[in-house]
């Protein structure tokens, strides 16, 4: 009985697998390094390749993956008010769209922007739908396994939004407290973790598709804290009357661009002109621009 | 002009036709009695192949009606067929009804066919219902139209199964006076019926069937009045009186 | 009033009541910075999405539901080898489709199959057609075999063939009893368009987040959203009982 379940599965995933695996090797086109085949590459590092090329999924074209629900750093602009439009005519703003843009006028190459969930974004440029990741996406070892990344461009840092005068704090957070995270996101990761590793529990946590509906959940009483990246807590605390943000930070994250394992020209080409937009202080009044400093 | 050879007819384990042999003249007028269950009714669909016989051969006018390869439609179109139900296309008027079939399969062009019904329909009295609908007729009247549209087709035969079992006992005659009209006219007909007075007055041969076979066969006089399968006297003495 | 100099004032207010902050609430979600122009964007996005997908699930539904009931209503004896696999074909992908939820299918279809395509918002019209396909091959396919089989023994005892009782008496026939279940299916159509946000797709519900994340108040967004797919069924529906009642007439006539 048993055999006969794991050999039913091993069938349908087959099949899956099959249809999945044909459409990637006609869709790649002539970059070769392609996120199945990260094993190959792992630990590794950046700099194997020697390939000094862009590796680009279109030719002239630097295609962005990142999750416009996640303000201030990427949101889709009222109309067709932000310094981004696309072809849909859907335009986008914030910290990372300006910065691709900046990024993407230093390589001559034209920016963009696909919007999709934040896990989405992070296997599209695996998948070899896009060239970079901009989504306030901060490093992680696990991720660097499979992306690789810039040096960072703006600090994360996350706090925990409470109702005000909850008996929430920063130290019982783990005592069976529900807690409302952006799924995919290093909150919803390190919370879910087990307590040995410093998280609280995976049933402890939820995770949401935006940062919105976690806090309308928060608003409701449904959950009993929200951890999320500053900018957008005090956005939200503003708007909603009756939360407040916990003092301290919960944790803090470097924000770095990423690329595919292994597009070490691309990622060098990136990194030359971040380092020329922070040298120049363009990147400094991108970020004054959405976030006031207090 | 038709001829049965060893038909069987079995629905799963049950043997409705066992190995029956008939042969059906030009010009006769055959009437299939017999109790409910008999086969008498799956006897007839077999011959236009509305049922795939399980064994035996059927021929009609040198064509194999059974062969898998024979063109089915094509003899279809000389076999005229009138069921219980009407089975009148509900969607279409009474003109469409008929002139439908002849035009489709190029046997006349839709003038022709628009006469063709016309005069069809003065025959049985029903040329003012050439544009109504089914729903508006009453059943007699769909019934008479349903033999139209057989003859509309210019069969060579015309099989009715059980035609006025399904009508208002004021409707059973004139439906039976267009048959036998249809009779006079020469038309070679297999009639499965409960109508005896029609077998009486109409039949040229008689056949009594009962589970699956021809019991008793004979002219009409001989069988109503001298019956000799014991079965054929018991059905005859429970429909009769 | 002007709504903008409305929602100024209640602006202004120290405490408003439940209704001024629900007006003020609609306000940013509806008529600030023209956002209202942004759902309907969403909305000829779902409208694309939903003629695509059901032009997709008529043709295939048409198509698998031919093969099925030609099949199974194939002379015993006469089997066609080529049409039996194709109906297994048939069988298999009304099976797969029905037994596996719409969600699951899209998530296949825009991460799995077409993870490299970019255009999510044709994937999950594809998709969605694809499954709208099965449910319109078994609406059709149930339409067929409910008819009374006396209507095509009638048609084929005339010498009609197959094709041609099919076109004339069963499928006009059959075509009145299936549009009751044919409106509904387009109904459910319209409002699974909302899931193909879950591969990015571009609909109402995409814009309805986009606005959440600028007002930080989701329930205005979405109950605009929920409206006007409110609004869009009800106007179908109408167009249906329309159309029903027209078909029906001729039944009485």
């Amino acid at each position: 009985m048993k055999k006969l379940f794991a050999l039913v599965m091993a069938a349908a995933m087959m099949v899956t697998l099959l249809a999945a695996c044909g459409n990637t090797t006609t869709n790649n086109g002539g970059s070769a390094n392609n996120g199945g085949n990260a094993s190959t590459n792992e630990g590794t590092g950046d700099e194997n390749t020697g390939d000094t090329s862009l590796n680009l999924v279109e030719e002239g074209k630097l295609i962005m993956a990142t999750n416009c629900q996640f303000p201030p750093y990427e949101m889709v602009a009222d109309g067709t008010s932000g310094p981004y439009v696309g072809e849909d005519g859907v335009s986008y703003e914030g910290i990372d769209v300006e910065i691709a843009l900046a990024i993407a006028e230093k390589l001559g190459l034209e920016l963009v922007i696909d919007d999709m969930d934040f896990d989405s974004a992070l296997m599209a440029v695996q998948n070899n739908a896009a060239d970079v990741v901009l989504a306030g996406l901060s490093y992680r070892e696990d991720r660097d396994e499979e992306l690789d990344f810039t040096d960072k461009y703006a600090t994360g840092i996350q706090v925990v939004i409470v109702k005000e005068g909850s008996d929430v704090t920063m130290d019982n957070l783990g005592d069976g407290k529900l807690i409302g995270t952006q799924r995919g996101t290093t909150g919803y990761i390190y919370a879910s973790d087990t307590p040995e590793n410093g998280g609280y529990g995976e049933e402890n946590v939820l995770a949401y598709d935006n940062g919105a509906l976690a806090v309308q959940a928060l608003v409701d009483g449904a959950i009993d804290a929200v951890i999320i990246d500053q900018g957008p807590a005090e956005a939200y605390v503003a708007a909603n009357e009756g939360l407040t943000i916990l003092p301290g930070t919960w944790v803090e994250e470097d924000y770095c661009i990423a690329v595919d394992e292994g597009n070490a020209g691309l990622l060098e080409a990136v990194q030359t002109a971040l380092s020329e937009l922070q040298a120049d202080g363009t990147l400094d009044t991108i970020v004054a621009k959405y976030i006031s400093a207090e | 002009m038709i001829d049965v050879k060893h038909l069987s007819k079995a629905f799963g384990d049950n043997l409705v036709l066992d190995n029956i042999d008939q042969h059906i003249y030009p010009g006769e007028k055959v009437v299939i009695i017999g109790p409910s269950g008999s086969g008498k009714s799956t006897f007839l669909r077999c011959l236009n192949l509305l049922e795939t016989p399980t064994a035996g051969t059927i021929t009609f006018d040198g064509a194999v009606v059974t062969d898998p390869k024979a063109d089915i439609d094509k003899i279809r179109q000389q076999m005229g067929m009138v069921f219980q139900h009407f089975n009148l296309f509900p969607n279409m008027t009474v003109r469409k009804n008929i002139t439908l079939a002849p035009v489709r399969t190029k046997l006349m062009g839709q003038a022709e066919a628009d006469d063709t019904a016309t005069a069809l329909l003065k025959r049985v009295g029903l040329e003012e219902k050439a544009d109504a609908y089914p729903a508006q007729l009453s059943g007699g009247q769909k019934q008479r139209i349903a033999i139209v549209r057989a003859l509309a087709m210019k069969p060579k035969l015309m099989l009715f199964d059980e035609p006025t079992s399904a009508l208002d006992p004021e409707m059973v005659g004139e439906v039976l006076e267009v048959m036998k009209e249809l009779a006079q006219d020469g038309m070679t007909m297999v009639v499965v019926t409960h109508e005896m007075g029609f077998a009486r007055e109409v039949g040229s041969r008689v056949l009594f069937m009962d589970e699956g076979h021809v019991m008793e066969e004979g002219k009409p006089e001989d069988i109503f009045s001298r019956p000799q399968n014991p079965r054929l006297q018991e059905f005859l003495s429970k429909v009769l009186h | 009033m002007d709504p903008t100099a409305l929602y100024e004032s209640f602006k202004a207010l120290q405490n408003p009541n439940f209704f001024q902050d629900a007006y003020m609430q609609f306000y940013k979600a509806w008529f600030a910075e023209d956002r209202w122009l942004t759902y309907f964007k969403g909305l000829s996005t779902t409208l694309y999405v939903t003629v695509i997908a059901l032009a997709i699930g008529v043709v295939l539904g048409v198509l698998v539901a031919t093969v099925r009931t030609a099949h199974d209503q194939q002379r015993p004896g006469r089997h066609n080898p080529f049409l039996g696999i194709v109906n297994a074909v048939c069988r298999v992908y009304v099976t797969i489709i029905r037994g596996t939820p719409m969600m699951v299918q899209l998530m296949i279809m825009g991460f799995a199959v077409f993870a490299t395509s970019r255009e999510k918002t044709l994937v999950g019209a594809l998709t969605l057609g694809i499954n709208s396909g099965a449910y319109v091959a078994e609406i059709i396919r149930g339409g067929l075999m409910s008819l009374d089989p006396g209507q095509m023994e009638a048609g084929r005892s005339l010498g009609l063939g197959y094709l041609d009782t099919m076109r004339f008496v069963v499928i006009p026939q059959a075509f009145k009893a299936i549009l009751p279940s044919l409106g509904n299916e387009f109904i459910v159509l319209l409002k699974d368009t909302s899931l193909i946000s879950v591969v990015s797709g571009k609909e109402i519900v995409y814009f309805a987040r986009a606005i959440v994340t600028k007002t930080y108040e989701p329930m205005a967004p979405y109950l605009i959203t929920a409206a006007m797919y409110l609004v869009l069924v009800l106007i179908f529906s109408w167009l249906q009982g329309k159309l029903e009642r027209r078909l029906r007439q001729s039944d009485r006539r």
